[in-house]
């Protein structure tokens, strides 16, 4: 099996978008989101697009990299475009058979959709490039620290999240050393139906989960020498900090909320018969 | 100022027995032990001597069921300096896939600093010097599971230094490493006591690593059987089998000569001291 699995999809790299402060690639990226929700009009998608082409341009992550990002939920972009294509009415019928007619605002709403879809799996998948899981798990730490107030628990949910990413690779050595051993006493994984694969699974997976349990009270001894007592009254080696990058891609992503705004209010009366 | 030492007194350790009605089982019995500073003591046994059980007594991890252990003049039942103990005595474990929490190598040497709330140019500082102190600076931005199982350890062993412990106990380090694993880890063990003045506790079954130390602590069935200079200890040979632990292969060989009638010193613990000896030995058979 493969030793070197990157965990995520991270690029590595020194671009601007790479040393922005996590937090900060965070919150613009659920900015985005709202953003591409407010886009109304078919104009508004173009400062949307040319917003993601400079951000993949500035990142360095080649553009093919989106078409990687869409393959897997294409089949849901072609089924809400389907669903909407049929089922919106509209005054401008191109098409009727039966209880099916296509419709001019049907064939608007299901494209305004797809390209909803495409610039926000675009969007959030240059999020997770360009950023390590560690330091997205960071993010999450602080940016929800405010809510350690109402005992949410903050620390505890991202020191999970950086022991899980921690011992995939682990579990994954392990594993494969497991599958070769049953592999060796004769255990038969690749022949037969979908339950009996399944079923050959069991002797994998039962040696794997008591390892696992062995090595988390391992890990939580080697812990407890370490001084782990939770959240409180820890430091962090590595400070977040926003930088002139951070600030400067507030203000781009702010500025595209702008324009869109001002694009939706402009009355443009030549677009009636799509609406 | 307490003297910094590890004082074991009339130890008794007990696994409490089961609700059936199992007894429990000793594991300690009064044991009686002082590591003082600036010491290497290795500690040996067979499985099940209690020696890990011994180890886990010296931060806290575990608590006598009867008598004492202080450490640097905090008993290690006073449950609110639980942590100054652990910051005094830091302990690596067997496998070092399990021992260390970061993805990143500079992160999991932070991690106890963090978690003792140092600030942060401090942690970066003494990060530095810890991974320089193993030899795994260069690393610092490798994913753990890019490493080797030594350097792994050795990682491991910088997590525990970065803490500045006056004491480090290593139980069985070496045991899941391969023979390069082992000598790194056993070098880096040395330059601990020799460079930074660290008292090392090294708990082990191998013999030519007990032999490196200055002191060998023999543990059987719970009790002390054995205490004294590596020398003082490989002498006895028959003692040492006789309790299902090996000798270091040279003293056996030397020891099997002296069976057979041929004059060698008993306590000789490395090859070179060996070679030493048949050399002498040859000569002067040739001159005669």
């Amino acid at each position: 099996m493969i030793k070197d699995i990157t965990i995520g999809q991270y690029f590595p790299g020194h671009s601007p978008v790479h040393r922005m402060d996590p937090r900060m690639k965070l919150i613009l990226t659920i900015f985005y989101i709202v953003i591409l929700f407010v886009v109304s009009n078919p104009f508004g998608f173009i400062p949307a697009v040319l917003f993601l082409g400079f951000a993949y341009g500035v990142s360095k992550i080649p553009i093919k990299m989106i078409a990687k990002s869409i393959k897997p939920i294409l089949p849901i972009i072609i089924f809400t475009g389907v669903l909407n294509l049929l089922f919106i009415d509209g005054e401008n019928v191109l098409f009727a058979a039966g209880p099916i007619h296509i419709t001019v605002q049907g064939i608007y709403t299901s494209l305004k959709m797809a390209l909803r879809l495409v610039l926000l799996i675009a969007g959030t998948s240059l999020m997770t490039y360009t950023t390590s899981p560690i330091s997205l798990t960071d993010a999450i730490e602080q940016l929800l620290s405010p809510l350690k107030k109402v005992h949410f628990p903050a620390h505890e949910l991202a020191m999970m999240m950086s022991i899980a990413l921690r011992f995939i690779p682990t579990l994954v050595e392990e594993t494969d050393k497991i599958m070769s051993a049953q592999k060796a006493r004769g255990a038969d994984m690749e022949s037969g139906g979908l339950i009996q694969r399944a079923k050959a699974l069991i002797p994998i997976m039962i040696p794997l989960f008591i390892s696992a349990f062995r090595r988390a009270e391992e890990l939580a001894l080697a812990m407890e020498c370490r001084c782990y007592h939770g959240g409180e009254g820890r430091t962090r080696m590595k400070q977040l900090r926003y930088t002139g990058v951070d600030f400067a891609a507030l203000g781009v992503v702010t500025g595209l909320l702008l324009v869109i705004i001002l694009l939706n209010i402009v009355p443009m009366p030549f677009l009636d018969w799509l609406m | 100022m307490e003297k910094k030492e590890i004082k074991v007194s009339d130890l008794v350790f007990t696994y409490p027995g089961d609700e059936d009605g199992a007894p429990g089982f000793d594991v300690l019995k009064n044991l009686n032990l002082t590591i003082h500073q600036g010491e290497f003591v290795a500690v040996l046994g067979h499985n099940g001597s209690g020696k890990s059980t011994l180890a886990k007594h010296f931060n806290a991890i575990l608590l006598p069921t009867s008598g004492d252990v202080v450490v640097c003049g905090i008993n290690t039942k006073d449950e609110d300096r639980i942590f100054d103990i652990r910051q005094q005595v830091g302990m690596v474990f067997q496998n070092p896939d399990n021992q260390i929490v970061a993805t990143i190598v500079e992160e999991d040497v932070a991690f106890a600093l963090e978690n003792l709330g140092v600030e942060p140019s401090e942690i970066r500082r003494r990060v530095d010097d810890a991974l320089k102190a193993v030899d795994m600076y260069q690393y610092r931005e490798h994913a753990p599971h890019q490493l080797s199982g030594g350097q792994k350890q050795r990682v491991a062993i910088a997590g525990i230094l970065a803490m500045r412990p006056d004491f480090i106990i290593l139980d069985e380090p070496t045991a899941m490493l391969d023979p390069q694993g082992r000598s790194e880890v056993m070098r880096t063990i040395k330059e601990l006591g020799r460079d930074y003045g660290t008292t090392v506790v090294l708990i082990t079954h191998y013999m030519d690593e007990a032999v490196q130390a200055d002191r060998v602590v023999v543990i059987d069935d719970g009790t002390i059987l054995r205490d004294g200079t590596p020398k003082e200890v490989f002498t006895q040979v028959e003692l040492l089998k006789k309790v299902g632990l090996d000798v270091p292969q040279v003293t056996e060989l030397v020891y099997e000569l002296r069976k057979e009638g041929i004059d060698l010193p008993l306590d000789i613990l490395t090859e070179e001291e060996c070679y030493q000896a048949l050399k002498k030995l040859i000569s002067e058979k040739v001159k005669a």
